[in-house]
């Protein structure tokens, strides 16, 4: 069984992260996927099936809209891309995901001066 | 074209078909990594977690995903319930049983208490009564100058009326003039305002103007009513203007009130305007019933406390009239039906309870189950679905079940309505316009929803609790299962038997209360006993002559006496007839009879006013006027001295016959005959000799005490008569006893009265017995209702626990077998599961009889000949549920019992 904390937790940063990943065009799930992997050096290991429940949700709320086409090698597939209320959102959600890590990085390490 | 973004939801497939190619594609990027078919696919899938699971999270906020899943819920119930056949009908009888008495009731409750009156903005009417100071929760109709004042002080109300039906409300139609035999009819009298208040307006013609309302001067007009319009006048369209007669005046038709104006009854044929007279006005007495349309946004509180103001100086200002009265402003619609209130909340309670008898029962029965769905939930759980998708899912598998049971409810609701419309009283309100409409519908709809709540919430919350692994181990076998299951069980029963001794106990009271009012000893014999009312017109048999204790006066005409001593002589000669003779208030059942103040010669007189502490009993007893031959009539036994005769003329001297109680009250140390006796009614009074002791009769069916009583011959009467009871002078009621079928001299007794008077009809002529049926009638069927529904919770609860405990046992079978082979034997057993079973009943009888202690007070006004407390009926009630509920469990017991023990073992 799904550890529902998990779930909560990572609400928020994968929505933040694939809006992030579509800002380059449309993308397939499993381009989002691959992609936010490749970018974060393998460091966020996105588990793909919670992948979707997120996409639903962004597309329910008209932050991405989604249509089928075809992929690279050939294959029926359903591409992602932002809507202008997604990118309206991306750069707000962005400035407040930076302030908060800044904030945190201060608290957790106040000795290091702000560059 | 882009659809609405609520639209733009994905079918199923759709998702699935994505799902796959997103695994496609990653199976492809592992076998560009160079790992195997094989390995590339279950990595692609450890990567990717459930797609089912997947799939299900992606719906999770989709409105039309929830509705679909829902109704697949529904059912999978459905498919479920079509398994258990066994399970699905006891499950569904009990819900049908409680939904339809539910709505059975609240289809009555709500055509009388809740539906609002056919009036334009019904609930700013309201009635204003007068309230005596020491009894404020028994109002009364108030007198002419407490209207006046309420007419003319108050503010809160944009019109005051008042009608009055006993001052003209009883007409005599016709008379040798239309050549129609005279006849009784009902009416109204009411001030001209009043139709204006209620907003009704007239089909034909017009209602009263003020001036035709003035004291003394009361304009010849009537109002008639639709029906009488059709059956006396043919529908005549020309109606207008016409004349007839009536109370021997030439009274003009104004208007016809349309068909559906049946607010005073469907009896009321006429309406006057108030007949005002001088002596009413000055009088203190009430009978008038005032209403009030309140202004707009003045509420009844508001208009209370104004009211309270006015009372306050109409007391200071006019003692004689308004002191010690005080007044209440109540709606309309709840004064109007003021006696059914009480009875209908009772039965709603009642039917409440069985309701919640069968939730108890469908909610034992799903938890008996859940032990076999145990593994079925856990391997849900296993696979992926969160607690409140289970929980979600079995409460929707509930909904097919009450569903069905409301759908059962409302068909056995609709036979049981068809029963009640045929039982009822003719004059039950609104009779007419019960029916299952919507309202009722919706009620049901709702009532069903909540069942389902209520049974299923239970059983749902024990079973999606997440303990996987004890279920898994569990599934398929049935070994002790979870105490707490077991508990709550136990609980389960003994709510049961708490709400079903409740309820029996509420029945048990009311069936003891009507056969204490059946059985109640009248005093007579009213078998073939033929009664009838004969009555002069006012102005006939009496005139205003000044005033005594603050009533009018009036002189009496001499010749009324006479005539009713006539009439009664005539019916004696008709053939069939046994004797005959005539009372001045209706017989063995005068609800409000006259009442006199008495003073014992010799004695000292009781001082008034001794202050609230030590009053000595009041001197007071039922006044009845009587003709020669009462008794015999009657068949009330005379217990000592002699009965009237024809020697006790009104220039005898004056004699009284005494009751057994009265006799027994005032003259406790001596022999009462012989003994002198002065009324005070009636200013004049003579010393009255007591010639004899008659035995005790009802004055009432519904009176719960004997009330002393005194008799005097009618031609013995004084000259004068006091206030509104001067109506008891100008009339009498004839009763006659016949040999045969008292109906079938219905017609020699009228032609007889019509030999000596006819202008005045033997009005109301009917046998005594269906008389006093009438006013049972009611409480009849109160209780008829309430036995039934008490049967009804017995056999839920027999069931209820008849089910737990099969199931307790069945799950104990291995148990049994145990200690069977180990050496116990059937006896010990049997002790086992009755001190088992013994515990839970017994709490429930315990939780149940103090529960109908506390709900006494509730019953009480409409008990009779016993207390809400009664200890036998509380005895008898939990004996009986007691021992159905050990009936029981005594049959899934014995046949655990009766298991081979080898074959127990194996049971599974």
């Amino acid at each position: 069984m799904a550890d529902p904390d998990r779930i909560q937790l990572l609400q928020g940063t994968l929505d933040l992260l694939v809006l992030q990943t579509l800002v380059f065009g449309p993308q397939h799930g499993h381009g989002i996927a691959t992609a936010i992997q490749r970018t974060s050096d393998d460091v966020l290991l996105v588990d793909h099936g919670s992948l979707y429940p997120a996409l639903q949700r962004l597309e329910r709320s008209g932050l991405i809209a989604s249509d089928w086409g075809t992929s690279d090698n050939n294959r029926k597939a359903r591409f992602y891309k932002l809507t202008r209320a997604g990118r309206a959102r991306l750069s707000a959600e962005t400035n407040k995901w930076q302030k908060m890590v800044r904030a945190v990085s201060r608290v957790l390490d106040p000795g290091r001066q702000e560059s | 074209m882009k659809l609405p973004r609520w639209l733009r939801w994905r079918t199923n497939q759709e998702l699935h078909e994505e799902i796959h190619a997103h695994l496609e594609l990653e199976i492809q990027a592992n076998l560009d990594r160079g790992l195997s078919p094989k390995e590339a696919r279950y990595a692609a899938l450890r990567r990717f977690g459930n797609p089912a699971r997947v799939e299900e999270a992606a719906r999770e906020g989709d409105p039309l995903f929830g509705i679909a899943t829902f109704f697949r819920d529904v059912r999978y119930g459905i498919r479920n319930l079509r398994r258990n056949p066994g399970f699905a009908a006891a499950a569904i009888i009990s819900l049908a049983l409680g939904i339809g008495a539910n709505t059975l009731i609240f289809s009555v409750l709500d055509a009388t208490l809740l539906k609002p009156l056919a009036f334009p903005d019904p609930d700013r009417l309201a009635v204003i009564w007068t309230v005596p100071a020491e009894t404020r929760d028994q109002p009364q109709t108030a007198s002419i100058s407490t209207y006046f004042a309420m007419r003319d002080r108050s503010t809160s109300f944009e019109v005051v009326g008042a009608y009055n039906g006993a001052a003209c409300g009883v007409g005599t139609l016709g008379s040798e003039h239309d050549g129609q035999p005279a006849e009784r009819i009902l009416g109204q009298s009411l001030s001209p305002s009043l139709f204006r208040l209620l907003g009704v307006k007239p089909l034909l013609g017009r209602t009263f103007t003020d001036d035709e309302d003035q004291i003394d001067n009361v304009a010849p007009v009537a109002v008639i009513s639709h029906d009488m319009w059709q059956r006396r006048f043919a529908g005549d369209p020309q109606i207008l203007g016409k004349t007839f007669s009536l109370n021997r005046a030439k009274t003009t038709v104004i208007g016809v009130m349309p068909a559906d104006f049946t607010f005073f009854g469907d009896k009321v044929e006429f309406f006057l305007p108030l007949c005002l007279t001088g002596t009413q006005v000055l009088s203190r007495v009430g009978g008038n019933t005032i209403v009030g349309r309140l202004k707009p946004g003045v509420s009844i509180k508001q208009a209370q406390s104004e009211i309270d103001g006015i009372s306050a100086q109409l007391a200071a200002g006019d003692p004689e009239r308004h002191q010690g009265l005080g007044a209440l402003v109540e709606p309309l619609q709840r004064a109007a039906y003021r006696d059914y209130r009480a009875p209908l909340v009772i039965l709603q309670g009642a039917v409440a309870f069985v309701l919640l008898m069968g939730c108890a029962n469908v909610a034992g029965l799903l938890l008996a189950r859940a032990g076999s769905r145990r593994a079925e939930v856990a391997v849900r759980g296993a696979l992926g679905a969160g607690r409140r998708r289970i929980l979600r899912q079995l409460l929707a598998e509930c909904l097919p079940l009450s569903m069905l049971g409301g759908l059962m409810g409302t068909l056995l609701c609709w036979g049981g309505l068809k029963l009640f419309l045929n039982v009822a009283p003719p004059n039950f309100p609104r009779l007419n316009e019960i029916s299952l409409n919507l309202r009722v519908l919706g009620f049901t709809g709702v009532v069903v929803i909540l069942t389902s709540f209520l049974f299923g919430m239970v059983p749902a919350i024990q079973m999606s609790k997440p303990d996987l692994i004890h279920a898994l181990k569990e599934a398929g076998r049935s070994g002790l299962g979870s105490a707490t299951r077991r508990r709550l069980r136990h609980a389960l029963v003994t709510a049961q038997i708490t709400l079903a001794l409740m309820l029996l106990i509420g029945a048990g009271l009311m069936i003891n209360s009507f056969v204490h009012v059946q059985k109640q000893t009248l005093g007579a014999d009213p078998r073939n006993l033929l009664t009838f009312d004969f009555h002069w017109q006012l102005s006939q048999g009496a005139k205003p002559a000044g005033k005594y204790h603050g009533v009018g006066l009036w002189d009496v005409n001499p010749r009324a006496a006479l005539t009713f001593d006539r009439v009664a002589e005539r019916l004696r000669q008709i053939p069939g007839v046994v004797s005959a003779a005539a009372v001045n208030v209706p017989p063995l059942n005068s609800t409000f009879p006259l009442i006199s103040s008495f003073r014992i010669e010799g004695r000292p007189a009781p001082t008034p006013n001794q202050g609230n502490g030590s009053r000595q009993p009041d001197r007071t007893a039922n006044y009845f006027a009587v003709t020669p031959k009462f008794f015999a009539t009657m068949k009330v036994p005379l217990l000592r001295g002699r009965d009237f005769n024809d020697r006790d003329t009104a220039d005898a001297s004056p004699v009284i016959i005494v009751n057994q109680t009265l006799a027994r009250r005032f003259f406790p140390d001596e022999d009462p005959v012989g003994r002198h006796i002065t009324l005070d009614l009636v200013p004049n009074e003579r010393p009255r000799e007591i010639i004899g002791i008659a035995g005790d009769t009802v004055t009432a069916r519904l009176d719960r005490d004997q009330t002393p009583s005194m008799y005097v011959p009618q031609l013995q009467q004084s000259a004068q008569f006091s206030g509104p009871w001067v109506y008891f002078r100008t009339g009498m009621y004839f009763v006659v006893r016949t040999a045969g079928e008292p109906e079938s001299l219905a017609s020699a007794v009228k032609r007889a009265v019509a030999e000596i008077d006819p202008e005045t009809p033997a009005a109301d002529l009917r046998p005594l017995e269906q008389t006093l049926d009438d006013q049972i009638r009611n409480m009849r069927i109160y209780t008829l209702l309430l036995g039934i529904f008490g049967v009804v919770a017995v056999i839920l609860a027999a069931t209820g626990i008849y089910g737990v405990m099969a199931f307790s046992v069945a799950e104990r079978t291995r148990e049994i077998g145990i200690r069977m082979a180990l050496g116990a034997r059937p006896l010990d057993v049997l002790e086992m599961i009755f001190r088992q079973a013994g515990g839970v009943i017994a709490i429930g009888v315990i939780l149940g009889i103090a529960g109908a202690v506390g709900l006494a007070g509730l019953v009480n006004s409409s008990l009779y000949g016993v207390t809400a407390t009664d200890p036998a009926t509380y005895a008898g009630v939990a004996i009986l549920l007691v021992l159905v509920a050990l009936i029981a469990c005594a049959v899934p017991t014995r046949r655990a019992v009766r298991v081979d023990p080898t074959i127990a073992l194996r049971y599974e």
